[in-house]
């Protein structure tokens, strides 16, 4: 009772503190800067991979392998905060796929393990090895596969045969080409390619080390012009940036409609509670790397970046302006606290779950059916997001948004009215 | 505002013996499916430890009832079929990666103790897991002792579920409705969220059906994939489809009675006709997605589906106050 009194009492106390009075238009503004910002981000370590990985191809050794993998590492932490940017904006939902598709049937693009079976009823394409084969056939047509380059894995084997899990470019694919597959099962350990995968002449392991690199550099190539086409939406007369703005309640609802599609359907759901529901390590978001806890503790941040309006850079510059949660706050300061505080616990549940896989228990381990405590860990992490939803429902409640008033309609309140 | 006035001008007078909407809906429509599914899931339990042989006739009957009940309740995702996963492990469909073959080869493989089953993987529980075993060939030549035990422990384990969800739904989570909106109501904060849980169990239960049920074996025009229709196995992909889509329609009218008026009707006489091509289309795996004349019926049944849910979303939520909010259909 203590508790709940105490929790109670603050939330009045944020309730009757004045809410900061804001615009749409400023909301929008500065969401549109904060993923200019976070693609930008994100654009910049592609470039740090992309050197990287032309200095593997180019003078393969462990050092040179293990390098491309701490800049993979490093890309992933602004790219996965931009996740939230996902569902509601077309021009992103529409262009996230070429960047990172996931989950992929690795074997259309190297050599897998015997254990991973061949083609099977959804994809034939699923052992396709295109590293191996100078051609193969696609769709009852044959392909020249003789060079690989950007127009064969970025068009012709992606999604080939209109089948998702053909996943032949981004950041997953490069995830693979740099740590092989994880064999490890529900035991620690991540992927164990040898930096002999990528070696000249006879100390080529696995054969076709050629090919191979000519497709991590091609694969590293096209991350890095997705990238920049992505950030060119976003600025001062970008397609993504004048979509959000041209109807200032689409626009908001655009923005609530990531923060909770991506929380429930995607991470919570899609990601988190199936892998754990079916104790199959693979899956699990960044498989090869080990590195889904990052993924998903990434995506929690960017939700809170959105929601509080401000974003810290790779270099500690911060954007910041007016909030989701400033203008949730003019209609309703209770649901706007609650769900400020809903988004703290589950960062604070991602950042248990962060802690103990850095500390040695890898998210695959923590899906093992007899792992008690990493399942709760996991679980923890799917409670957070899908209370975060429910309140972010509340939110869109409190904004008096619903798909009938996206026509355009001027019914709504103005909240800067409210408070003149 | 504008909408709270309007629930107000919409909500039923408080007259004597009139049950609320929220007790129609949980009286006369949620327990009374969970019931079905209790009662039928017994009943397939009872079947399998009566005659176990993975072509048993009585068995192959019970699994029918049992799996027409759980449908029955499938737009129902909130609550007690999500505790524990449950309404996961009922029913793993769409199984994109092949975990349910692959589960239950492993199972037989290693003659694996099915001593608390319910600790298994959810691709080897539930409806699709015995779809699987009793129909795929390749179970037939299985070793039978082992499959017979399996059959008793995949058909107990939903029995357990199904109680248990029943038992939720009677003991708290109907009065959690019922109240939605009182002062000591831990789930729904006001009545107008109650309300938005049945709307979005509308739209859940038809997306699903449209999306999934239809839009996976129909594939695209060029590509389409009657390999991939639900229970297909068993030959239950239509009758999944008029089954969802019954329930969808109870649970519809129960709204749009609260809400009367023609807008109401025109709700109801949408789904009917969706209803009616479902039962029209004549194909119990859905093979037809592959000829012309079969496709253009799915199509039409499939585009009947997604103009009511545009109906129900652009007009008929505002009228009932509520928005479609989110649901676990949103990932990708």
């Amino acid at each position: 009772m203590k508790s709940l009194f105490t929790t109670a009492a603050a939330l009045a106390m944020l309730a009757a503190a004045p809410a900061l009075a804001v615009t749409k238009a400023e909301v929008l503004d500065n969401y549109a800067n904060i993923a200019q910002a976070n693609f930008g981000d994100s654009l910049t370590l592609a470039r740090v991979l992309d050197s990287a990985v032309q200095a593997l191809v180019a003078d393969p050794s462990a050092e040179n392998l293990q390098a491309a993998k701490a800049a993979w590492l490093a890309a992933r932490v602004p790219y996965q905060q931009t996740e939230v940017y996902r569902f509601g904006n077309a021009i992103v939902d529409d262009w996230e796929g070429l960047v990172n598709a996931w989950p992929l049937d690795e074997g259309l693009i190297d050599y897998v393990d015997t254990s991973y079976g061949g083609a099977t009823d959804e994809n034939e394409y699923a052992a396709l090895n295109v590293i191996a084969n100078t051609s193969v056939v696609v769709g009852g047509q044959s392909v020249d596969a003789s060079t690989i380059n950007a127009e064969l894995i970025g068009d012709t084997l992606f999604e080939a045969d209109e089948i998702e899990s053909n996943v032949s470019r981004g950041y997953h694919a490069i995830e693979f080409l740099l740590w092989g597959q994880d064999l490890n099962g529900t035991e620690h350990g991540a992927g164990n390619r040898s930096w002999t995968d990528y070696a000249a002449g006879t100390d080529c392991t696995n054969g076709n080390c050629d090919r191979r690199g000519d497709y991590l550099v091609a694969a590293s190539a096209l991350l890095v012009t997705d990238l920049e086409w992505m950030v060119e939406q976003w600025g001062g007369a970008g397609a993504a940036r004048m979509a959000l703005t041209e109807d200032e309640d689409a626009g908001i609802s655009t923005i609530l409609t990531g923060m909770g599609s991506l929380s429930y359907g995607e991470v919570a759901g899609e990601r988190m509670r199936l892998g754990l529901m079916l104790n199959d390590p693979e899956e699990e978001h960044d498989c090869f790397s080990d590195n889904t806890h990052n993924s998903h503790y990434y995506d929690g941040l960017g939700v809170q970046n959105i929601y509080l309006g401000s974003y810290t850079g790779i270099d500690g510059v911060v954007v910041e302006g007016a909030s989701v949660a400033d203008l949730v706050a003019m209609s309703d300061a209770e649901v706007a606290a609650a769900l400020t505080a809903d988004i703290a616990a589950t960062m604070a549940a991602l950042t248990k779950l962060k802690v103990a896989a850095e500390a040695g228990m890898s998210y695959d381990q923590m899906l093992a059916a007899d792992n008690a405590a990493g399942n709760a860990l996991v679980m923890g992490g799917v409670n957070g997001f899908v209370q975060q939803a429910k309140s972010t429902e509340r939110a869109v409640n409190a904004l008096a948004l619903s798909a009938i008033e996206f026509e355009g309609s001027d019914s709504l309140d103005n909240p800067s009215a409210v408070f003149e | 505002m504008r909408h709270l006035a309007l629930i107000a001008a919409l909500l039923p007078l408080p007259a004597l013996a009139q049950p609320s909407l929220m007790e129609t809906a949980v009286n006369g429509h949620i327990i009374p499916r969970y019931q079905a599914v209790a009662d039928t899931a017994e009943a397939l339990e009872q079947a399998a430890l009566q005659d176990c042989a993975l072509t048993s006739a009585p068995l192959r009957a019970a699994y029918h009832t049992g799996f027409d009940a759980w449908v029955g309740v499938t737009h129902l995702r909130f609550g007690p079929s999500e505790e524990e996963n449950r309404a996961f492990a009922m029913a793993f469909w769409p199984d994109k990666k092949g975990f349910t073959a692959k589960a239950l080869d492993r199972l037989i493989a290693s003659q694996q103790p099915l001593e608390n089953y319910s600790q298994t993987s959810i691709a080897g529980r539930g409806f699709f897991a015995l779809d699987m075993l009793l129909y795929d060939p390749r179970f037939a030549d299985a070793d039978a002792d082992y499959t017979c035990r399996l059959v008793q422990a995949i058909t107990a384990d939903i029995s357990d579920m199904a109680d248990a969800i029943l038992q939720d739904w009677q003991a708290e989570y109907g009065d959690y409705l019922i109240t939605a909106g009182s002062e000591t109501n831990p789930v729904y904060l006001s009545e107008s969220e109650g309300i938005q849980e049945l709307f979005k169990a509308v739209l859940t239960g038809m997306e699903f059906t449209q999306a999934q049920r239809l839009g996976r074996p129909m594939g695209s025009f060029e590509r389409p994939r009657p390999n991939r229709a639900e229970a297909r196995r068993s030959g239950r992909s239509q009758r999944n489809i008029i089954v969802a889509l019954q329930a969808s329609a109870e649970l519809a009218n129960i709204l749009t009675a609260h809400v009367g008026g023609g807008l109401g009707q025109q709700v109801d006489a949408g789904l009917a006709l969706s209803l009616r091509l479902a039962q029209n289309l004549d194909d119990p795996i859905l093979v037809g997605v592959a000829t012309v004349n079969g496709r253009f019926r799915a199509e039409a049944l499939q585009s009947s589906i997604i103009s009511s849910m545009t109906l129900i979303t652009d007009e008929f939520g505002p009228a009932l106050g509520v928005n479609p909010g989110f649901n676990a259909l949103d990932g990708d």
